[in-house]
């Protein structure tokens, strides 16, 4: 007898369950493969915003059994050394093993072998063969079905308007986000600043109008950035930006003296009412013969005042209130004005009044 | 593959093969009652071509044994006894001078014991160890030299040497270059109780060997012969080869049990001795190929000499024997070998 027809006979009895065996594990990595390829397209639509979620079934079904027959006729071929050696576990002791490696063995020992092998292997209860799937490949199963499952879910989700696709995502992500800056006004000495102190702009946009009011006893100096006028809008801000209006003390207040800082005098009157003899006046004080000589009209002469005195805001050497009030008479009085003017006027009243 | 040409065999010499190793056993039980692990490994031994070391306490079949086996065989037999005072040339022979027909003076080489086919050098490591390495040519080259003549022995030769434990009073122990050179180290257990009662049943009635002739000398050299053309699967043999190697702390395939109690590991005569003896292990039980289980099952008997314990493995009583069960424990679950 042949060694080849020796050789099929000792594993000819126990290729069914062999054969079986391989087909099984076949389409157990193919599955992996399966869901894994499954993932890859429904990862594709998900991203395209393709809605064929139904397509995911077909898909798998083909690649398992695709890469099943593959794996079948490659890495789980039915091979004498792998069905050997699970052979020779049922008590052969390595007897089908040594049969294969002594194939080409012409000697007499060699066919002795062969033939107690066969012989030996008729004896072995088929049913004793076990199929071991392993860890590994059971792992990669896991992994695979939770990562296929997961994206035809996402898939799904997507199609039904449930959640947004990839590509949607993704441009999302990619624009660029808006940039914002702070702008803060804070002051030096006493006073309020009125308005927005603290604001929150777009980058390059411009903030809203603010004014320095000085509290009662302080005038107004300038702000940080050396601009003097005590309203002020900053435009097209480019960066975070602190601005500090300063206030200084008026001296001997209370004894109604003139304080000359060297440039501008600002009297004051403590007991003046608004409206009355006691405030200030804005206009020339020589229009205004019987108010005290410290009232702090008096010390507008060429020079603006911004002050706060006796509870009351004066600007340009009037009370505010007063001014705005003056203001909407000239305004409402004067028609001559032209439109230009007028909405000058407006403009100011209106972000005064901010 | 592992197969050496020689001498083809035929289907005759498988059958003289069987038939004898069943006369053997059948005649080397008529003297000696149980040991059959003893005998069992002396037998193959002899057929594997190795020498034997047996260990135990005096009184227990040791020397019986080698003498049921000379008659057995059918082999001429020496018996050393070995003592503090043997010279080596005691055991080798000397150059003694005689006179000749004309009455001149010449050297002649008179031949020690060790020029014998079966020797027993019985309690071997009460001599020297000057007296114990002149077997130690005789053993590996079969050969002996003296006065640089190397003169060959007969063959087959075989050394079974017998040894008390080393604990005990006026010992030397056996020197690592001369414990390699035997295949096993078989330890000779005293007898259980029905062993003992067979043995004192007998001897009762004589104390004369019965043991007939089972082969003979020639006979014994072909039974090794076909042993070696038993062949062993590359599996097989790199397993033989990972257990000699799992012996060593150091080696790459160290085991734990051996990083843990092995100072010094077996060396290649080991890996030798697995596979010459497990051919003829698997020839005996019937079958044409070395099994795992074949080397398993000598691992004990080719290492335990071989391998040297390390202190922390003295001071927990580990045994040889324990630490070679644990390196086949390791290499089963690694290697998935039942």
């Amino acid at each position: 007898m042949k060694n080849n027809q020796i050789e099929n006979q000792a594993f000819s009895v126990h290729q069914k369950q062999f054969i079986l065996e391989s087909i099984i594990k076949s389409l157990l990595l193919g599955a992996v493969f399966g869901f894994l390829t499954t993932a890859i397209t429904a990862l594709a639509f998900w991203y395209f915003d393709i809605k064929l979620v139904w397509l995911s079934v077909p898909v798998f079904i083909v690649s398992t059994v695709l890469y099943g027959v593959l794996l079948f006729f490659t890495k789980y071929k039915l091979r004498e050394k792998y069905m050997a050696r699970k052979l020779d576990k049922l008590g052969l002791d390595e007897r089908l093993i040594t049969m294969t490696e002594l194939k080409d063995d012409t000697s007499f020992i060699a066919q002795l072998q062969r033939e107690d092998a066969t012989k030996a292997s008729k004896k072995v209860d088929g049913k004793l063969i076990k199929f071991v799937v392993s860890i590994p490949v059971i792992c990669c199963l896991v992994v695979a079905f939770i990562f296929g499952g997961g994206m035809i879910t996402v898939n799904a989700l997507s199609s039904t308007g449930v959640i947004r696709s990839g590509k949607q995502i993704i441009e999302d992500i990619n624009t660029v986000p808006t940039q914002y800056v702070n702008l803060n006004y804070v002051i030096e000495g006493s006073g309020v600043i009125m308005g927005e102190e603290s604001q929150v702009l777009v980058k390059g946009e411009s903030g809203t109008p603010i004014m320095a009011v000085p509290d009662y006893g302080y005038a107004f100096v300038r702000w940080s950035d050396g601009y003097e006028e005590p309203y002020r809008v900053d435009l097209n801000v480019e960066s975070d930006t602190l601005l500090t209006a300063i206030f200084e003390v008026v001296a001997n207040i209370n004894e109604k003296e003139q304080v000359t800082d060297g440039s501008s005098m600002i009297p004051v009157d403590p007991e003046g009412e608004e409206g009355q003899g006691g405030r200030p006046d804005w206009q020339d004080p020589e229009e205004s013969p019987d108010k005290p000589d410290n009232n702090p009209s008096q010390a507008t002469s060429g020079q603006d005042a911004y002050m706060v005195y006796d509870g009351k805001t004066y600007y340009g050497g009037k009370v505010y209130s007063e001014a705005v009030k003056d203001a909407i008479n000239e305004v409402e009085n004067k028609k001559d004005l032209t439109d230009d003017e007028e909405d000058a006027i407006n403009s100011y009243y209106n972000n005064i009044k901010k | 593959m592992a197969t050496q040409e020689v001498k083809a065999i035929n289907q005759q010499d498988i059958d003289q093969f069987s038939k004898q190793i069943q006369e053997i056993f059948t005649q080397i039980r008529r003297d000696v009652i149980g040991q059959q692990e003893v005998v069992e490994g002396t037998i193959i031994a002899m057929i594997a071509g190795g020498n034997v070391l047996l260990e135990g306490v005096p009184g227990v079949g040791k020397t019986r044994l080698v003498r049921t086996l000379g008659r057995v065989f059918d082999l001429p037999f020496s018996r050393i006894q070995f003592t503090p005072d043997l010279m080596p040339a005691d055991v080798t022979g000397t150059n003694i001078i005689v006179k000749d027909e004309n009455g001149n003076s010449t050297f002649h080489f008179q031949e020690g014991p060790i020029f014998s086919n079966i020797i027993l050098a019985d309690e071997i490591n009460r001599a020297t160890p000057k007296t114990q390495s002149a077997l130690l040519e005789a053993m590996q080259e079969h050969t002996v030299t003296v006065m640089g003549t190397s003169r060959r022995l007969a063959e087959p030769f075989f050394v079974l040497a017998t040894q008390n434990p080393i604990e005990q009073d006026g010992t030397y122990p056996l020197p690592e270059a001369q414990m390699d050179r035997f295949m096993f180290k078989l330890l000779v257990p005293n007898p259980s109780l029905n062993e003992l009662m067979d043995i004192v049943t007998m001897t009762q009635k004589t104390m004369a060997e019965v043991a007939d002739r089972a082969c003979t000398g020639e006979e014994l050299l072909r039974m090794r012969e076909i042993a070696n053309q038993i062949p062993v699967s590359e599996e097989v043999l790199k397993y033989a080869m990972i257990l000699t190697s799992a012996t060593h702390a150091d080696s790459e395939c160290a085991t734990e049990a051996a990083k843990k109690y092995v100072r010094l590991g077996a060396s290649p005569r080991a890996g030798q001795a697995l596979i010459s003896a497990g051919k003829v292990l698997a020839l005996i039980k019937g079958r044409y190929n070395v099994a795992y289980s074949d080397i398993n099952h000598l691992a004990r008997l080719v290492l335990r000499h071989r391998i040297k314990l390390n202190f922390e493995a003295i001071a927990e009583r580990i045994s040889a024997d324990q630490v070679i069960d644990m390196i086949l424990e390791e290499l089963a679950k690694k290697y998935k070998i039942k």
